[in-house]
């Protein structure tokens, strides 16, 4: 490989190794030569000489660069060699660190490398002592540093090995503790620092309680943060609050009868920039209150080895004071700011409510579920504070915060929160709810909030169109028409709201019950459906930027969608079939994270589609009669569990629109499995369990009979819900009496869908399609639903169903008192009423592969 | 030893001689005996597998208020000999509520303790605080040292350094007749409270426990009368959307609520009062007690909502095994347990129903039952498995002064362990390190332009120094000339004295510049 890798000439450095190499490998001994030859010997030291083979590369290296490399060697040699050797390093280091002579960059390396050491170091426990020692040598120097004016890459790497030590060595910071405080107090204060700056030395101070690590350096440091954080407070929000509030605050972290802690570092920083203009001064003690803010939130999230105090009362106080505050004026202090002033604060507001944000979530994250008792505060903290805050990137903060609430709180919290975190989700989705519409029905609940943003004037001016449109939709599932997008909540903060949501349906599924619960299908599905729309275009062109959040955006929308699924418990999800169809073909796009999660969707809803009654596995079947008994029961129980599934729709509560009817058919048809298996080993099932063995041969026998029950219950319901269009039972009659028509229509069917729909669902619809040949009784029921929406599409009325309703009707009583004993069959017909409804021609409703098998019955 | 098996704690409430017992439950080895327990029922808890947690039962003869009694499992020593049979009892630790506590319960995490009192009231305790222990760096920390002896058969220690804990949060009147069954929701957000006279109430902890009380957020979220007779368990279903409440009674019925709308989604029915429930764990079957000894067994349904009442009329699947009333039941790894009034408890075998063990508890029927990992049994000296330990205190008698706000204090339970957040630290300073070397090389950061800077403007003041130096030295020389030349001018070369004394005054005058001169040719 290297045989050609010839080097210039006999003066070049290359060579050397190469020398080196072959000289070791000739003529030195070794385990399989190793008696060589002495004269050997003087050729290798007479070579080494004449070509200075030993001596140091003559290539001009600056210090710094030999520094940074001493930095990596500490890194990378073997442990051994570094045992033996850092030692030494550092002692070649420390000069670096302590004279003042040096270049800037020399320093930074020497910081640099002694950080890599010390890290080094601090992973062998047995150096612990030798560590220590050296590490307390460097602190002095890092700390003149600091306090020395110098370049802000010096100080950085002076806050990091400082960082470091605390890390590593913390009882060597012990005695220097108070001068370290100092230092870093002073440069936080300073306002000379870049923000990126100012960020470690907020770490670095939250570190330093560390170094002693007990409880009294710890709450003491949080006490010093506070009261400066509080006075800092004080200064800025002079005019813009309530005295009261002060000094609330005030009294929380200085109870009457105790002396205020020591100031940060032991110093008053007050004096120092009260010459300057009010501009700077503002924006000093601005940026001070955000790195203090900083701190604690570091101090708070970050390990420590004791138990320690937080005064959460005190940090819940600050934060909802910094809140409180949106730059408006108290009528009673107006005369006494300027707008100049007003206009300094408001400028830099957002940030203090930020970092106040940022604290809050600490302080949850921080106390966890001790934080119960002040739950409640926070919940009104939250909720007053989003109904003001109009800022998107505020906004996003404020909703990660309620996710983590409803998740690390549960539901109890959910309760407190649902029907805020509903009405804000409605502000930030706006813009593309407001296309499909619903404005009646939020109009009431997000009045009072609606006078912060303008979309709540679009909605209503949409209103008609929307309608309109809301009806096609529920006709046909199709939202084709998709207006321009003007959105106004950026695609992140509309991804913060979906994840909100997604949690607050995690938690709080069983709230879904409440009022608010269809509207947020609604929007969930139409959010999911416009984004996937839009979605493909893009994502074809090209993946740029804007697509990748876009992408953010599916995403969010689709979990949401997902979890409001899962979580409905007790009605069935309305928008369930379009879901599935929008996740089917999200499963299409190869290869992206969207199929991914699609296909993880799928799967996850497998469940909720078709129930399965799995046995329990620590109970397998056994001889033992007791057993049988249960697992029979199970499986009887699951069987019906159709059963219970569709009772409430029958009742024609809500959510009748939109179903998948296909869900019906599966359960009712493994109640039919489940029933005709029992009817093979009668003897085993208990007697009281007779009920179920009347059902089957009904249920399998007499299909004509079984097929009229079915219809015949909802019938009548029809006739009510819409006595003006009988056409769709009629068409049933037609259809059930030819299973070649029924074939023919659903392909049909499938055509005239296919026109209206993408040609991706077409592909897909036809499929399932093919099974259905051998048809039993089973795929009467679900061309029913083709046919209505067939007739729905196309607009054909047939008349005269009256009769067949009426004997339907009839049918559908004397069903329901041979089963109202047992409430089987009935609710099992109940169960194929969606069948009916057909206002969903997806595809998927024909997606009923059981049915194969029950021709083979 | 090395395999966990689980450990039976039983007790009864037939006098305080009787105590608690521990088995275990795959030998039936009995392994400790705790005296001075008695305890009604759903007056015994474990938490967090690291403390038993009892009521005592109420004497009428008695004066004063109730007692909770408080026992630490695992009792720190350093001897690493652990044989079951050397486990001592432990000394108790005792609070003495104002009232007779009877149910207890607690938050998963064990940190909130509630207790029902007779009188209707509920007593809510913030119980433990959550400690997180670090088995590495013992010695390093100097305070550390003097917190290992806060162990928890030193329970005095406690009681002077950890005064924020045993709070009492929250005492209100729940119930107008005693309480038999409380309940904390699985995300510890609802507590659950039946009464003896059947009511069920669901409460919001957070409103509960709202300081300012504005009344924003109404406590109680529901309640229910619809038992008849005494609510005897309370279950809920751990799934996190679906909350759901089963509830049993003496009126023969078991109930399945849900939890946050309030809503009976199912009652079963059963000829007999159902004395004790609970779920498989894979809660889809429930296990109903009956008062004669039968155990029915059922299965739970929490699917879609049904528009009327759906009495599943149940015919079920019996257990029978026990002669006197089902007094309490709970799950093990190997199966069932239930426990009866006939003074035995069973253990079924999960797979054929029968039963495989018995237990004699020959000093009273059994009251309360619960199943702990034997581990949580072991002496620990400094094993890391025991990272998260609770600390514990006597409970408040009374609750704090509203007033003390400023006192209002948690305890930071901290997250990672000290070895982790080590390792998170590791590569942070190679990467400024590297960081800084790309941009010597790159030459773009503020950093290296401030250095570039900063030794350009060295080299130049070097620059101007020399410049400096040089124009100096040529002055000098250019006067120097200057002088030759006049003298070759204007003094020919004669040899006098008064010229030689003329060139002595030159000399004098030049050696002021030469006083500058010399120092630079030296250089």
């Amino acid at each position: 490989m290297a045989a050609f890798n010839h080097f210039k000439n006999m003066y070049d450095v290359g060579l050397k190794p190469r020398l080196l190499r072959m000289l070791l490998k000739e003529h030195l001994p070794d385990d399989t030569n190793p008696f060589g030859n002495p004269a050997g010997i003087s050729t290798v030291v007479s070579m080494i000489k004449t070509h200075g083979l030993l001596s140091e590369s003559s290539v001009e290296e600056s210090a710094d660069q030999r520094i940074c490399l001493l930095g990596v060697t500490c890194q990378e040699c073997s442990s051994d060699r570094f045992l033996a050797s850092y030692t030494l390093w550092f002692h070649k280091l420390l000069p670096f660190i302590q004279s003042p002579a040096d270049s800037l960059f020399v320093k930074v390396a020497t910081c640099a490398s002694l950080s890599d050491m010390f890290t080094r170091l601090g992973g062998f426990p047995n150096q612990k002592k030798d560590g220590t020692s050296h590490a307390g040598k460097v602190i002095q120097p890092v700390l003149k540093l600091l306090n020395d004016d110098s370049s802000e890459a010096v100080s950085e790497g002076a806050v990091q090995l400082l960082c470091t030590i605390i890390t590593c060595f913390p009882s060597s910071v012990h005695r220097h503790y108070d001068s370290a405080e100092a230092a870093v107090a002073s440069k936080l204060l300073s306002g000379k620092c870049s923000a990126d700056m100012l960020k470690k030395l907020a770490h670095c101070l939250a570190l330093l309680p560390k170094s002693r690590g007990d409880e009294d350096s710890w709450s003491l440091m949080i006490q010093k943060i506070l009261f400066l954080l509080n006075g800092h407070l004080n200064d800025v929000f002079q005019g813009l609050e309530e005295e009261t509030k002060r000094n609330e605050a005030t009294r929380l972290l200085v109870p009457p009868g105790k002396d205020a802690p020591a100031s940060l570092g032991g110093h008053t920083f007050s004096g120092e920039v009260s010459d300057d203009s009010p501009r700077r001064s503002e924006r000093l003690l601005m940026s001070s209150v955000s790195t203090l803010m900083l701190s604690c939130c570091t101090m708070l999230t970050s390990s420590y080895p004791v138990q320690v105090n937080i005064p959460v009362r005190s940090l819940l106080v600050l934060v909802e004071r910094v809140l409180a505050v949106d730059g408006s004026l108290p009528q009673a202090l107006l005369p006494f700011m300027t707008s100049m002033q007003q206009e300094l604060i408001c400028a830099e507001l957002p940030v203090l409510h930020s970092c106040s944000l940022e604290l809050l979530s600490a302080i949850i994250k921080g106390t966890r579920s001790q934080l119960l008792p002040h739950a409640a505060s926070i919940v009104r903290l939250i909720t007053s504070y989003l109904k003001r805050c109009a800022l998107p990137e505020l906004r996003i903060k404020v909703y990660s915060i309620l996710r983590v609430l409803l998740i690390s709180m549960g539901v109890g919290v959910a309760v407190c929160l649902a029907q805020d975190v509903i009405n804000n989700v409605y502000i930030d989705l706006d813009p593309i709810s407001s296309k499909v519409g619903h404005s009646s029905s939020i109009v009431s609940s997000k009045a009072s909030s609606e006078t912060l943003l303008q979309p709540g004037r679009r909605k209503r001016k949409h209103g008609t169109d929307t309608a309109y449109l809301e009806e096609q939709h529920d006709l046909g599932g199709l939202q084709v028409e998709t207006p321009k997008n003007h959105s106004i909540s950026p695609i992140s903060l509309r991804v913060a709201a979906l994840e909100a949501l997604e949690a607050l349906f995690m938690v709080g599924g069983a709230l879904r019950s409440a009022c608010w619960r269809s509207n947020v299908d609604l929007l969930l599905i139409n959010t999911a459906r416009n984004s996937l729309e839009q979605g493909w275009a893009t994502e074809i062109v090209e993946p740029n930027e804007s697509s990748a959040s876009w992408v953010d955006f599916q995403l969010a929308a689709l979990r949401a969608l997902l979890a409001s699924f899962l979580s409905s418990v007790h009605v069935r999800p309305p928008h369930l079939a379009q879901g599935l169809e929008l996740f089917r073909r999200g499963k299409q796009e190869t290869g992206t994270r969207l199929a991914e999660f699609c296909a993880h969707a799928l799967l996850a809803l497998e469940v909720l589609i078709h129930p399965r009654a799995l046995p329990l596995t620590d109970l397998p079947p056994s001889s033992c009669n007791s057993f049988e008994e249960v697992s029979r029961k199970f499986s009887e129980n699951v069987g019906s569990g159709g059963v219970k599934y569709g009772e409430p729709f029958a009742g024609g509560i809500q959510g009748i629109r939109n179903h998948n009817p296909s869900v019906e058919e599966d359960d009712l048809y493994e109640s039919w499995l489940e029933n005709g298996k029992e009817t093979e080993a009668p003897d085993i099932i208990p007697s009281k369990n007779t009920r179920y063995n009347e059902e089957p041969p009904e249920a399998l026998g007499g299909s004509d009979e079984e097929n009229r029950s079915v219809d015949g219950t909802p019938g009548t319901r029809f006739q009510e819900k819409r006595g003006n269009e009988p056409a769709t039972t009629s068409v049933d009659v037609r259809m059930r009496d030819n299973n070649d028509d029924i074939m023919v229509d659903a392909d049909l069917l499938h055509k005239s869908i296919a026109q209206v729909k993408e040609p991706v669902s077409s592909k897909s619809a036809t499929v399932p399609v093919s099974n259905d040949g051998s048809s039993g009784a089973e795929i009467v029921s679900a061309t029913v639903v083709s046919g209505s929406g067939v007739s729905d599409h196309a607009g054909n009325v047939f008349a005269s169903s009256k009769d067949v309703l009426a004997a339907e009707g009839d049918r559908s009583t004397t069903v329901g008192v041979h089963t109202s004993a047992t409430t089987e069959m009935s609710e099992k017909t109940t169960g194929d009423a969606f069948d009916l409804d057909g206002e969903d021609p997806f595809p998927e409703i024909f997606d009923v592969e059981p049915d194969s098998d029950e021709g083979q019955d | 030893m090395a395999k966990a098996g689980e450990a039976l704690v039983v007790c009864s409430d037939k006098g305080m001689a009787v105590g608690i017992t521990v088995w275990d439950i795959d030998t039936g080895v009995h392994l400790l005996h705790i005296p001075t327990c008695a305890s009604p029922c759903h007056g015994l808890l474990c938490l967090r597998e690291q403390f038993l947690v009892a009521s005592q039962i109420h004497r009428h003869g008695s004066v004063g208020g109730g007692a909770i009694f408080m026992w630490a499992l695992n009792k720190e020593s350093p001897s690493v000999s652990l044989k079951f049979s050397v486990l001592q009892p432990q000394s108790a630790l005792r609070s003495y509520p104002v009232e007779a506590i009877g149910p207890l319960s607690c938050t998963k995490d064990g940190i909130y303790l509630a207790g029902g009192a007779l009188s209707g009231n509920v007593y809510l305790w913030e119980v433990s605080k959550l400690c997180i222990r670090f088995p590495v760096k013992k010695c390093s920390l100097p305070r550390r040292s003097s917190q290992q002896p806060v162990s928890y058969d030193v329970f005095p220690h406690m009681d002077s350094e950890l005064t924020a804990n045993g709070r009492l949060l929250k005492t209100w009147h729940a119930h107008p007749k005693s309480l038999s069954c409380l309940l904390f929701s699985n995300d510890g957000s609802l507590l659950i409270s039946g009464s003896v006279d059947g009511m069920i109430g669901i409460w919001c902890v957070i409103s509960l426990l709202d300081m300012e009380d504005s009344g924003s957020l109404p406590s109680l979220l529901h309640y229910s009368t619809n038992h008849t007779s005494p609510i005897t368990g309370l279950l809920t279903i751990s799934g996190s959307s679906s909350s759901v409440l089963v509830s049993s009674s003496l009126d023969g019925t078991c109930k399945v609520w849900d939890l946050v709308t309030g809503r009976l989604i199912e009652s079963h029915v059963y000829p007999l009062a159902i004395t004790a429930i609970v779920l498989h764990p894979d809660e889809q079957i429930l296990f109903c007690g009956s008062g004669d000894g039968r155990i029915f067994v059922n299965r739970i349904d929490i699917g879609p909502l049904k528009d009327s009442f759906f009495f599943a009329e149940d015919q079920p699947v019996e257990l029978k095994g026990q002669n006197g009333a089902i007094t309490a039941l709970t799950f093990s790894n190997s199966g069932l347990i239930s426990a009866s009034e006939d003074c035995t408890i069973c253990l079924w075998d999960a797979v054929n129903w029968v039963i495989i063990w018995r237990f004699n508890h020959q000093k009273g029927a059994v009251t309360n039952m619960a199943v702990i990992p034997q581990t949580a049994l072991l002496s620990v000296s400094n094993h890391q498995r025991v990272l998260n330990r609770l600390h514990f205190s006597v409970l408040d008698k009374y609750p704090e002064p509203a007033d003390s706000s400023g006192g209002m204090i948690t305890f930071l339970s901290l997250c990672p362990t000290f070895k982790e957040n080590r390792t998170s630290f590791d590569f942070r300073s190679t990467d400024s390190m590297t960081k800084h070397i790309s941009n010597l090389e790159k030459e773009g950061t503020l950093t290296t332009m401030q250095m570039k800077v900063e030794s350009s403007t060295a080299n130049r003041m070097c620059a101007a120094r020399m410049t400096k130096h040089i124009m100096e030295m040529n002055r000098h020389l250019q006067s120097r000339l200057l002088d030759l030349m006049q003298c070759r001018l204007f003094w020919p070369p004669e040899i006098d004295s008064p010229i030689s004394r003329k060139r002595r005054k030159l000399l004098v005058a030049s050696s002021l510049l030469q006083g500058e001169e010399e120092p630079q040719s030296s250089l």
